[in-house]
């Protein structure tokens, strides 16, 4: 596998159709043998390797060394199996949260849409239900991910601090409990220090490393960027 | 309750790509798929992502 799976061909496909679960042979998980033998009965050659649902239902298989051709093949099996369609009790599930989605989209109401997407993840099947909150999803944490940026660009750039404060509140209370909130957290932290500089800046004589050393925890994150030294003077602290 | 920063920052970064995995712990795939190494790690980033689950079944060579 160490020379099939980074081939061109074979990585430009495989990394965005599945997850990899690497597992060891001599020290497996019961679950995982018991897949693995009944999906592959007279299997005898390491590796053995399978294409599984997301709720880990076998699809297809095979054992010993697969080449590049073998292993889309079985990539593109999987693909089709209509084991990955949503079932009907899964799409009755998801019509509501789908149409609440219609609904918040144009009115760009994240909070309903990440919620539609929290009740989607709690099953699993491809449905156009499912790919409806998958795109609204996907265009709230664009903003959000767009709102951030901005906000650490108009830090850099010098904005009062205050209102900045304000702009990431309103990005956190509709994504409570999302990766989004936690990063508001660390643009919170980013920009209470932003304000300790330029106080120390405003006091005349700072450290020379004084930016650069504040940015340090941030290495890394959007948030290093708000200690680039303003090209013109702060609005505000 | 406060948290340090780099672990908010580094909680941030592992929710906000679920298919965010390792590498794979015996060879280097180089990036091809992103690792789990349980069942259930690899079942939930695989539905939170809508992906298929590759199960590489092998020892260290």
């Amino acid at each position: 596998m160490q020379r099939v799976l980074p081939a061109a061909n074979v990585k430009a496909r495989i990394g965005g159709e599945a997850i990899g679960l690497a597992a060891d042979c001599d020290n497996p998980e019961e679950s995982v043998t018991a897949i693995m033998t009944a999906g592959l009965p007279d299997a005898s050659m390491l590796p053995f390797v399978a294409f599984l649902t997301p709720a880990g239902e076998w699809i297809c298989g095979a054992s010993g060394y697969q080449d590049e051709r073998a292993l889309l093949a079985l990539l593109d099996q999987a693909s089709k199996s209509p084991l990955l369609l949503a079932t009907p009790a899964v799409r009755k599930a998801l019509e509501k949260p789908a149409a609440a989605v219609a609904v918040a989209l144009p009115k760009s109401d994240w909070k309903v849409i990440l919620q539609a997407a929290r009740d989607a993840a709690r099953s699993t099947g491809r449905c156009t239900e499912r790919t409806t909150i998958a795109a609204a999803e996907k265009q709230a944490r664009t903003w959000a991910a767009g709102e951030l940026d901005a906000i650490a660009r108009a830090a850099a750039a010098g904005d009062d601090v205050a209102a900045l404060r304000k702009r990431l509140a309103a990005v956190k209370a509709p994504f409570a409990g999302e990766p989004e909130a936690a990063d508001v957290d660390a643009g919170l932290k980013a920009l209470q220090k932003l304000a300790f500089v330029r106080e120390v800046e405003a006091d005349g004589n700072p450290a020379k490393d004084l930016r650069p050393r504040s940015a340090e925890p941030f290495k890394g994150t959007r948030w290093a960027t708000v200690f680039d030294k303003p090209t013109t003077a702060p609005a505000g602290k | 309750m406060r948290y340090p920063l780099p672990i908010v920052i580094a909680f941030a970064t592992f929710l906000a790509d679920p298919a965010l995995g390792q590498k794979h712990p015996h060879f280097d795939d180089g990036g091809a798929l992103a690792w789990h190494t349980t069942f259930a790690a690899a079942k939930a980033a695989a539905t939170k992502a809508d992906r298929l689950i590759f199960v590489e079944y092998g020892r260290a060579a």
